[in-house]
C-alpha cells in the first residue's frame, strides 16, 4: 500500500514539475502553436508508472505524431477547403474513438487524434496567415520537446520500478499455481472422503463442474495479464532481451503447470474415487494419497521458497519432491495400477517445470536485483 | 474481414463501438450546425467542445447518465472559456497554477479509477491548448457571448448523440459466433501447421504467444456470449482443445509420443472440419470411433487422452448438431 501511495506521490509530482516547465518553456518561445509543446508533455506523462514506460509512451507518441502529421498534411494539402475539411474531421474524429479499443496500440490512438487535431486547426486558423505546412512544422518539433522533458522528469522523479514490479509479477503467478494446485487437492480428499462414507457413484458432480469453471475463468484471467502486460514488459526489459525471453517463457511454465492441474484434477479423481474391492486394493490407495498428500505439501514449500527467493532452499525441497515422486512410481509399477498412469505422467511434468523454475534464470536475475 | 474481427475482439463489450457513434454523431451534428449557424470567431470552438466533451457513459440510468454529462460539459466549457480569457490577457503564472493543478489532479484521480477523471483530463487539456489558443490574434476579437453561443452548441450535440445512443455498450450477437469460430480455426490450424512435439517447449517461443493469445481471446469470447447453452457448448469446447493441446508427453518412449501426435492432428482436423467446413459429420464420428483404441493397446496414457479426445470430437459434434437445429428453427421462423 505504502509502495503504491509512493508511486502514486511521484507520478503526481512527475506530471506537475514537467507540465509547469513545459509551460514556461512554450510561453518563453510563445509561437503561435507553442501550446502543443506541455500539451505532448502531459499526455505522456499519463499512464506511466516507471521512466520506461514513460520512454515507451514517448516512442508510441512521436511514431503517432509524425504519422497524423502525414495523414492529416496530406488531406490538407490535396483537397483544401473547408467541406473536406469538415468530412475527414468527422472520419478521424470517429477513427481516434475506434483505435482506443487496440489499448496496447497507442500510436495509432495519437495518429488519428492529431489528425483530428490538425483538421480542426486548420479549420480554426482558416483566414490567417498560418499555413497547413507551418500548423504541420510546429507540431512535430514540438511533440518532440514535449515528450523528451516529460521523459527527463520521469527519469529524475520515478523510482526504477522495473526489477519490483517483475518480482510482483512473479510472486502473484506463483501464488495463482499454488492456489490451483490446492483447490485440486482439497477437492480431489473431500470427494475421495466423501466416497469413502457413499458410494462411488454419488460424486457431487456439480461441486466438480464449478471448480473446472473456476479454474478455467483463473486461467482466463492470467493469460489476459500475460496478453496486456508482455508489452509492456518487452519495453520495461527493452536493455535486456534474454531476462524477457526468460519471463516470458517462466510465464509460459506457469500457464502449462495450471493446465496441468487442471488436467491432474480429472485423472486423480478417477482413481480416487474408485470402488475398493480388497485390502491390498485399500493398502495402495491409501499409500497413494499419503504419498500425494506428500507431494502436495513439498510443491507448496518449493513454490514458497521461490517467492521468498530461496533458491538452495527451494533446490532441497525439489529434491525430496523426487524422491517421493520415485516411490509413486514404484508402487503404481509394482502394482500395476493403470489408472494411475497419466496422473504420473503429470506429476513427472510438474516436477521437471518446478526444477526449470528453481533453475531457471528469473530466480538468478530477481536475487540479485534484491540484493542490490 | 480480419481487420473486423480483430476489432470485435479488442471490443467484445462493445464499448468503443457505442463511443465511436456517439462521438461520430456528435460531430456531425456540430459540423452541419457550423454550417447552417451565422458565423463568428468562436464558431470553431464548438466542434471542440462537441470532438471532447463526450465522456465515457457508466452503467447508470439514463437521467443520471445525462445529468453527468451535463455536469462535466458545465465544467469543460467553464475550463474552455476561463482559459481562452487568461490568454487573451495573458495570464501566464495563473495558466501555469491551474493547468499544473488540474494535471496533478487528473493522475490522483487516474489512480483511483474515478469517474470524474475523464473530465479531469480534458479540463487540463482544455487549460494548456485554449490558454496558448487565447494568445493568438483570431482569439484576441472573440467575446465572452460567443464563446457562451459556441459553447452551447457544442454541449447540445454531445447531449443529442448521448440520448441518440443511450446504450453504454453493444453485443455483438452472431458476429461474436464468427469471432470464436475464426479464433477457433486459427488455434486448430496452429498446431496442425506445428511439428510434433512432447512439451509445449518444443514449440517456438512465438507460436507458444500466438497460442496463448488465441486461447486467451477464445475464453474471453465465451464470457461474452449470451445464450447459456451456447456458452456452455463453446466452453465444453475450449476447455478440451486446450487440454489436448498441452496434454503431457515430454519425457515418455517414441510411440508414445507419435501416438499423442497423430491422434492429436486428426482430432483438430475433425474439429475444423465439422464446425469449420461443416463436412459430412457422421463419418467422422464413425472413423473415430474406429481409431478408438481400448485401454489395453494404449497402455501409455491409460486411455485418458483418448477418452479426451473422444470427448473434444463429440463435444464438436454435438456444437454442430445444435447449430444446425438453431438454424433451422429460425429458418422456420
Amino acid at each position: 500500500m505504502q509502495i503504491i501511495s509512493k508511486v502514486l506521490y511521484r507520478q503526481i509530482l512527475t506530471m506537475a514539475v514537467s507540465v509547469a516547465i513545459a509551460l514556461c518553456i512554450s510561453f518563453y518561445l510563445s509561437k503561435e502553436q507553442s501550446f502543443w509543446l506541455p500539451l505532448t508533455t502531459f499526455c505522456v506523462s499519463l499512464y506511466i508508472s516507471t521512466p520506461v514506460t514513460a520512454l515507451r509512451r514517448t516512442v508510441h507518441r512521436i511514431l503517432g505524431s509524425i504519422y497524423g502529421v502525414l495523414l492529416a498534411g496530406s488531406v490538407i494539402l490535396i483537397w483544401p477547403n473547408l467541406y473536406t475539411s469538415l468530412f475527414f474531421l468527422i472520419l478521424f474524429a470517429g477513427l481516434t474513438l475506434w483505435s482506443r479499443a487496440f489499448v496496447s496500440l497507442y500510436y495509432l490512438f495519437v495518429c488519428f487524434m492529431t489528425a483530428s487535431v490538425i483538421m480542426l486547426l486548420s479549420i480554426l486558423m482558416a483566414g490567417t496567415n498560418l499555413t497547413p505546412d507551418y500548423l504541420i512544422t510546429e507540431r512535430l518539433i514540438f511533440t518532440l520537446s514535449g515528450a523528451l522533458i516529460s521523459l527527463f522528469c520521469s527519469f529524475i522523479f520515478m523510482p526504477p520500478l522495473e526489477s519490483l514490479d517483475i518480482l510482483k509479477t512473479y510472486r502473484h503467478y506463483l501464488t495463482r499455481f499454488i492456489l490451483d494446485y490446492t483447490a485440486v487437492f482439497n477437492e480431489i480428499t473431500n470427494s475421495s472422503s466423501r466416497t469413502n462414507c457413499t458410494s462411488p457413484n454419488s460424486i457431487n458432480t456439480t461441486h466438480d463442474n464449478i471448480t473446472s469453471k473456476k479454474l478455467l475463468k483463473e486461467l482466463h484471467a492470467s493469460s489476459v495479464a500475460y496478453a496486456e502486460k508482455m508489452p509492456i514488459w518487452k519495453w520495461q526489459l527493452f536493455f535486456n532481451q534474454f531476462i524477457y525471453q526468460s519471463l516470458a517463457k517462466y510465464l509460459h511454465r506457469i500457464y502449462n503447470m495450471r493446465i496441468l492441474t487442471s488436467l491432474l484434477h480429472s485423472s486423480l479423481k478417477s482413481f480416487l474415487v474408485q470402488e475398493l474391492k480388497s485390502s491390498q486394493d485399500l493398502y495402495n490407495h491409501q499409500m497413494v494419497q499419503k504419498l500425494l498428500q506428500k507431494n502436495f505439501i513439498t510443491t507448496k514449500h518449493i513454490i514458497h521458497k521461490l517467492e521468498a527467493l530461496k533458491r538452495v532452499d527451494a533446490t532441497q525441497a525439489l529434491a525430496e519432491l523426487q524422491k517421493n515422486n520415485k516411490e509413486l512410481d514404484q508402487i503404481v509399477l509394482l502394482n500395476n495400477i493403470t489408472e494411475l498412469k497419466t496422473s504420473i505422467i503429470i506429476i513427472h511434468e510438474l516436477e521437471n517445470e518446478l526444477e526449470h523454475l528453481v533453475s531457471g534464470p528469473m530466480q538468478h536475475y530477481l536475487y540479485l536485483q534484491q540484493n542490490n | 474481414m480480419l481487420g473486423f474481427i480483430n476489432y470485435i475482439r479488442h471490443d467484445l463489450e462493445g464499448v468503443y463501438t457505442a463511443e465511436l457513434l456517439r462521438g461520430s454523431i456528435s460531430m456531425l451534428v456540430a459540423c452541419i450546425l457550423l454550417l447552417v449557424t451565422p458565423s463568428t470567431n468562436a464558431s470553431a470552438y464548438m466542434l471542440i467542445i462537441a470532438l471532447y466533451g463526450l465522456r465515457s457513459l457508466t452503467p447508470l440510468p439514463l437521467l443520471k447518465r445525462m445529468i453527468h454529462l451535463l455536469f462535466s460539459l458545465i465544467l469543460l466549457c467553464s475550463t474552455l472559456i476561463g482559459a481562452i480569457i487568461l490568454g487573451q490577457k495573458e495570464q501566464y503564472l495563473l495558466a501555469v497554477i491551474f493547468s499544473t493543478i488540474f494535471s496533478a489532479w487528473t493522475v490522483y484521480l487516474l489512480d483511483r479509477k474515478n469517474h470524474f477523471a475523464g473530465t479531469m483530463m480534458f479540463m487540463s487539456v482544455f487549460m494548456i491548448v485554449n490558454f496558448g489558443m487565447g494568445q493568438t490574434e483570431v482569439a484576441q476579437s472573440i467575446t465572452i457571448n460567443d464563446l457562451l453561443y459556441s459553447c452551447l452548441l457544442g454541449s447540445s450535440c454531445v447531449l443529442i448523440a448521448a440520448l441518440v445512443v443511450p446504450v453504454v455498450n453493444f453485443h455483438w450477437c452472431l458476429l461474436i459466433n464468427h469471432c470464436f469460430y475464426h479464433d477457433l480455426k486459427l488455434l486448430c490450424r496452429y498446431i496442425l501447421k506445428a511439428p510434433d512435439y512432447g512439451s509445449q517447449y518444443e514449440l517456438p517461443l512465438k507460436t507458444r504467444d500466438q497460442l496463448l493469445k488465441l486461447e486467451s481471446s477464445l475464453l474471453n469470447i465465451l464470457n461474452h456470449v449470451k445464450s447459456p447453452v451456447r456458452q456452455q457448448l463453446y466452453q465444453d469446447l475450449t476447455k478440451g482443445l486446450i487440454l489436448i493441446i498441452f496434454w503431457p508427453s515430454a519425457h515418455t518412449d517414441k510411440n508414445h509420443l507419435i501416438t499423442v501426435n497423430r491422434l492429436r492432428r486428426k482430432a483438430l482436423q475433425n474439429i475444423i472440419d465439422i464446425l469449420i467446413y461443416h463436412k459430412n459429420i457422421e463419418p467422422c464420428l464413425e472413423q473415430l470411433s474406429y481409431e478408438k483404441p481400448s485401454t489395453v493397446f494404449d497402455p501409455f496414457c491409460n486411455g485418458e487422452f483418448t477418452k479426451h479426445i473422444d470427448k473434444v470430437v463429440t463435444d464438436a459434434l454435438y456444437l454442430s448438431k445444435w447449430e444446425q437445429l438453431n438454424t433451422k428453427k429460425q429458418e422456420r421462423i
